[in-house]
């Protein structure tokens, strides 16, 4: 049974976020789990747990429970996330944006006048 | 004698929880003092120097509360394998450091968020284990106050 996140508003997009997101994005109809989501996204195991809960409560991600037989696989259930139709689209356009608006900084910070 | 004692014991269940409670100690204690699990044999003796015990285990009774639902649980490997698997000292502290951690969520998403970051943590060694449950640690009061900002005013702290 997925979980659906509770459609708040966008989370903000620093730079783990952006991170956590191109993994997802890489490959968007694919389920992941947390450690694999943090070796795609470059960033320390553990650290990105903020981070999926803010996506999900933000509708951007979807959660649900591995169904295995934990005994036959002799581990225990994973949590596997991947992006909703929702987060698909929000985050490729948020990506954007925010890549767009790092494009900007530098010229922002010239002084008026300033050749290019 | 002790297994008349676990036969006479309330069905049996108490006494059983009782012998693993020792059999347990006694792995515990020959792991520290000698760091390595001990063979069957060595566990034995071992279980059989506890002086609360009252008279000699035999092998076949640690082998039949082994194979008993509890048993299994405690002992997952048995008695005849590599060995006993008692959590080493990296486990326990990063366990301890993913209890402190939840401590920061609230107590409804605990048990599953738990159960998450053990899954995770199966996976790896005990040192990566140790480093996982540091950087869980080290976000949980941030990942505390998302879920909490989100139940209390329905939308998201920025």
């Amino acid at each position: 049974m997925w979980r659906y996140g509770m459609g708040m508003g966008e989370p903000r997009m620093t730079m783990a976020t952006r991170a956590v997101l191109t993994a997802l994005i890489a490959k968007p109809a694919d389920e992941h789990y947390g450690l694999e989501i943090s070796d795609a996204a470059g960033l320390a195991p553990g650290s990105i747990y903020p981070i999926l809960i803010r996506l999900e409560q933000c509708g951007w991600l979807e959660s649900r429970w591995e169904d295995i037989d934990t005994h036959e696989e002799g581990r225990p259930k994973r949590r596997y996330y991947r992006l909703s139709q929702k987060g698909a689209q929000s985050a490729s356009a948020a990506l954007a944006k925010a890549a767009g608006r790092r494009r900007r900084k530098p010229s922002a910070l010239r002084p008026e006048g300033s050749a290019e | 004698m002790t297994e008349r004692a676990a036969q006479t014991r309330s069905g049996g269940l108490s006494a059983e929880r009782l012998l693993l409670g020792f059999m347990k100690v006694a792995a515990e204690d020959f792991q520290k003092r000698y760091d390595r699990f001990p063979d069957p044999t060595e566990w034995l003796e071992e279980v059989n120097c506890n002086v609360f015990l009252p008279g000699p285990v035999s092998l076949p009774v640690l082998e039949t509360v082994l194979d008993s639902t509890a048993g299994r649980a405690a002992f997952p490997l048995g008695i005849g394998s590599v060995g006993i698997q008692i959590p080493d000292r990296r486990i326990r502290s990063a366990e301890r450091k993913i209890s402190l951690a939840l401590l920061f969520f609230p107590a409804v998403e605990r048990a599953h968020y738990r159960a998450e970051f053990t899954a995770e943590m199966d996976e790896m060694n005990h040192s990566a284990a140790s480093q996982f449950a540091a950087n869980v640690l080290l976000k949980a009061p941030i990942s505390g106050i998302h879920m909490r900002t989100a139940k209390i005013f329905g939308r998201q702290a920025t």
